[in-house]
C-alpha cells in the first residue's frame, strides 16, 4: 500500500506540470497586450510601460514562467491591481464559502443518494425503484438555480424559517449560523447532483448483484442483508466513490449560478466578477487554484480505491 | 443399500421473463444415495446448472424463477423451507462448487475471510477460531503454506488454487451433498486432474454424496458411479456408469460418445457431431424433444412425448426416454 500511495503521488507531478504551463500561457494567449487590457483604453503608454515592468512582462516567457511557478510555490501569487490586496488572500476569503457549500452540496447528496439507489436495486423493476428513478429524473432534469429560487420562496419568504440569501462562516457566527445559512443553496446544488449519484449506486449495485460471487455469498448461507451490506455494497463503492469524487470536482468549479442566487461570496462569484473586469490575473489564479484541487480530488480517490479494491493496489505495485 | 440423500420428483422450474414463464426443467425425478458421486451430463443449455440451483433455490423466487415438484434432502422438502431455513441449509448441508473461480470469489475480500464467514455463519466460530479452522481447510483441500494463502486475494492465485479455495468454502461445515457445476471447466488438464482427484478423495474421506455436472464425459467415466443424462430440460437416460458406457439407450447419450475424439481407430473418420444446436426454451419441439436431431427418429416420435421408462432387457435402473428403447427394438 505504501508503495503505490508513493507511485499515486509521483504521477501528480508531470500532471501539475502541465496544468501550469496551460495556465500560464492563459494570459499570454489572449488577445492584446495584458498590461493595456487591465489599464483599459484611457491609459497613457507610460502607465503601460510601467505595470508592464511591474508585471515582468518584458522578461522572455520561460524567465516568467519560472519566477511565476516560483512564486505559486512560495503561495504568492502576486498582487490584484483591481482588488487591491494579496491574491493568495483573496482567493482564500473566496474559497472558504466554495469549499463550505461544496462540502455540504455533496454530503447531503451522498446521504440522500446512497441509501435511494441501494433501495432502487434491491427492488428493482418494482414501485419503490420506479418513485426513485422519478426522483432521480427530477434532480437531473432540474436546473440549480429553479429549485434554489424555489426553496427560497418556500423556506425563506413563505415561512421565513431560514435566510434567502448571504453566507455566515462558522468563525463569525457559530455554527448554527453557517448552517443556516448554506442549507437552502446546499440543497439546491445537491440534489440536482444526487439525480446522477441514484443512478449510478442503482446500476453498480445491480451489476454486482448479478454476478457469480453474490451467487456463490447466497450459496454460502449469507443472508441478504450481509450479501447487500457486506459484499455488494463494498464492490460497488468504487462506482459510488467515483461519482461522488466527480459531483465533488463539477459543484467546486460551477457553484457560480447558485452562488449568485444566493448571494454567497464564493469562487463563483469571484470568478465572474473578474472576467467581467477582465482581470487576467485573478482568474489565472482561480483557473490555478481549482485545477490544483480537482488534480488533488483524484489524488485521494485513487488511493481510497486502493483501499477498497486490492487490484487496484496490485496494479499499482507493478505484480 | 444406502439411504437416499436427495431425492428429487418432478422438479419444474419456470423462468419469469418478458414473455411469460419459461419452462427450464420439466420434471425432473433423480437421487443421490449418501456418499454416492453422482454424474449429470449434457449440452450447454441443456438445464444442468438451472437444476443444481434450483436445488439449493439460488434463483429469487419474488423476480426470477417458481419451482414445483419435490426436492427432498434427506425426507425434509427444500421447497417447502422459509428463506431462513434454507439459509441454514445452503452452505452447512448442501454446499456448492462453481464453473469459474474467479469470477465466484469476492475479489475485495482474502480468501482467508471468505472461508471463515461460511464458518462463522454455520458453526458460530468466532475471530480466531474462524482463521485457525479456515487455514486447516486450505491444508486439507492441499494449499501449500496455507497460513500465507489465508490473506490472499483471489486475484493473486492460480486457477487451481483458486478452484481449491473454492472447494475449502465448500467442504468447511462438512456438508453432506456437494454440487459441484462443471469444477473443472476453466482449468487446465493437469490440474483438472489434480482437482477431480481431490473430490474423490474427499467424497470417500467424508462419505459426502456429489453431484457431479459436467459435459466432459471422460471426467464422468472415470470418478462417477452413475449418470443421468440431460436434455432440453428433461432427464432422457440414467444408469449406472459401465452400462451408460457400454450400451446406451438413448439416440442422445449415444451421439455424446460418438462425439469423444478416439486416439485409436481410423483417424481419417471425421469426428462425429449431433446435428443441430439445443433449440430455445420458446421452442421445445413438439413430442420428443430430441427428435429433430435424432437419426432414428420417426413420425411417432414428433407426435408423442416418451417417458423416462426402464429400459426392456437392460440392467436394473437403466431407464432411457425413447420411444424406440421402451419398445425393445434398439436404436443401434
Amino acid at each position: 500500500m505504501k508503495k503505490y500511495v508513493l507511485k499515486r503521488t509521483l504521477t501528480l507531478i508531470p500532471v501539475l506540470f502541465v496544468v501550469s504551463v496551460a495556465i500560464f500561457m492563459l494570459v499570454h494567449i489572449a488577445p492584446g497586450d495584458p498590461a493595456a487590457a487591465l489599464l483599459g483604453d484611457r491609459a497613457s503608454q507610460a502607465e503601460i510601460d510601467a505595470l508592464r515592468e511591474r508585471m515582468g512582462l518584458n522578461d522572455p516567457l520561460p524567465v516568467q514562467y519560472v519566477n511565476w511557478v516560483g512564486g505559486v510555490l512560495r503561495g504568492d501569487l502576486g498582487e490584484s491591481v483591481f482588488m487591491q490586496g494579496s491574491m493568495t488572500q483573496i482567493l482564500a476569503e473566496h474559497m472558504g464559502p466554495t469549499l463550505a457549500l461544496t462540502g455540504w452540496a455533496v454530503l447531503l447528496a451522498t446521504l440522500f443518494a446512497v441509501p435511494l439507489g441501494i433501495l432502487a436495486a434491491k427492488n428493482q423493476g418494482r414501485l419503490a425503484d420506479h418513485l426513485v428513478s422519478v426522483t432521480s429524473m427530477v434532480g437531473i432534469s432540474m436546473p440549480s438555480f429553479l429549485l434554489g429560487l424555489l426553496l427560497v420562496l418556500l423556506f425563506a419568504v413563505q415561512l421565513q424559517w431560514l435566510p434567502a440569501w448571504g453566507y455566515v462562516s462558522i468563525r463569525e457566527g457559530g455554527f448554527l449560523a453557517h448552517l443556516r445559512s448554506l442549507i437552502l443553496p446546499a440543497i439546491a446544488l445537491g440534489f440536482i447532483e444526487s439525480g446522477l449519484m441514484i443512478r449510478m449506486t442503482r446500476s453498480a449495485m445491480l451489476e454486482v448483484l448479478q454476478s457469480d460471487y453474490i451467487r456463490m455469498c447466497k450459496a454460502k448461507g449469507v443472508s441478504p442483508s450481509g450479501i447487500f451490506l457486506k459484499h455488494a455494497l463494498r464492490n460497488s463503492l468504487i462506482s459510488i466513490l467515483t461519482v461522488v469524487g466527480q459531483s465533488f470536482m463539477v459543484l467546486l468549479s460551477g457553484a457560480t449560478v447558485v452562488e449568485t442566487v444566493f448571494n454567497i461570496p464564493g469562487i463563483g462569484q469571484l470568478t465572474v466578477n473578474s472576467v467581467l473586469r477582465r482581470d487576467y490575473e485573478v482568474i489565472q489564479a482561480v483557473v490555478l487554484l481549482v485545477s490544483v484541487m480537482n488534480v488533488l480530488i483524484c489524488l485521494v480517490l485513487d488511493l481510497l480505491y486502493g483501499l477498497i479494491d486490492p487490484r487496484a493496489r496490485a496494479g499499482g505495485e507493478g505484480v | 443399500m444406502a439411504k437416499n440423500i436427495l431425492e428429487v420428483q418432478n422438479l419444474v422450474t419456470r423462468f419469469k421473463t418478458e414473455q411469460g414463464l419459461m419452462k427450464a426443467l420439466d420434471g425432473v425425478s433423480f437421487h443421490v444415495e449418501e456418499g454416492e458421486l453422482v454424474g449429470l451430463v449434457g449440452e450447454s443449455g441443456c438445464g444442468k446448472s438451472v437444476m443444481s440451483q434450483s436445488i439449493m433455490r439460488l434463483y429469487d423466487e419474488k423476480t426470477q424463477a417458481r419451482y414445483e415438484g419435490k426436492v427432498l434432502f434427506n425426507g425434509r422438502d427444500l421447497l417447502t423451507l422459509d428463506e431462513k431455513e434454507m439459509q441454514r441449509v445452503r452452505g452447512q448441508e448442501i454446499t456448492m462448487v462453481f464453473q469459474d473461480a474467479l469470477s465466484a470469489l469476492d475479489p475485495v475480500f482474502p480468501v482467508g475471510s471468505q472461508i471463515a464467514e461460511a464458518l462463522r455463519i454455520h458453526q458460530g466460530l468466532k475471530g480466531k477460531e474462524a482463521r485457525e479452522q479456515a487455514e486447516e481447510m486450505l491444508r486439507l483441500v492441499g494449499i501449500p503454506s496455507p497460513g500465507e494463502r489465508m490473506r490472499s486475494y483471489p486475484h493473486e492465485l492460480s486457477g487451481g488454487m483458486r478452484q481449491r479455495v473454492m472447494i475449502a468454502i465448500a467442504l468447511c461445515c462438512h456438508p453432506k451433498l456437494l454440487i459441484a457445476d462443471e469444477p473443472t471447466t476453466a482449468l487446465d488438464v493437469t490440474i483438472q486432474a489434480q482437482i477431480m482427484e481431490l473430490i474423490v478423495r474427499l467424497n470417500k474421506q467424508l462419505n459426502m454424496g456429489v453431484l457431479l455436472i459436467t459435459h466432459d464425459l471422460a471426467v464422468i467415466a472415470e470418478t462417477c458411479t452413475r449418470v443421468a443424462v440431460m436434455y432440453l430440460g428433461q432427464i432422457v437416460e440414467e444408469a449406472d456408469v459401465k452400462t451408460l458406457f457400454r450400451r446406451p439407450a438413448h439416440p442422445y447419450t449415444r451421439g455424446l460418445l460418438r462425439s469423444i475424439p478416439r486416439l485409436d481407430g481410423d483417424k481419417r473418420e471425421r469426428l462425429f457431431v449431433i446435428g443441430g444446436t439445443v433449440p430455445l426454451l420458446s421452442q421445445i419441439p413438439q413430442g420428443c424433444r430430441f427428435a429433430p436431431r435424432c437419426p432414428y427418429a420417426c413420425e411417432d416420435c414428433g407426435r408423442r412425448e416418451p417417458e423416462l421408462l426402464p429400459v426392456p432387457g437392460g440392467e436394473k435402473d437403466h431407464l432411457a426416454r425413447c420411444h424406440k428403447a421402451a419398445d425393445g427394438q434398439g436404436v443401434s
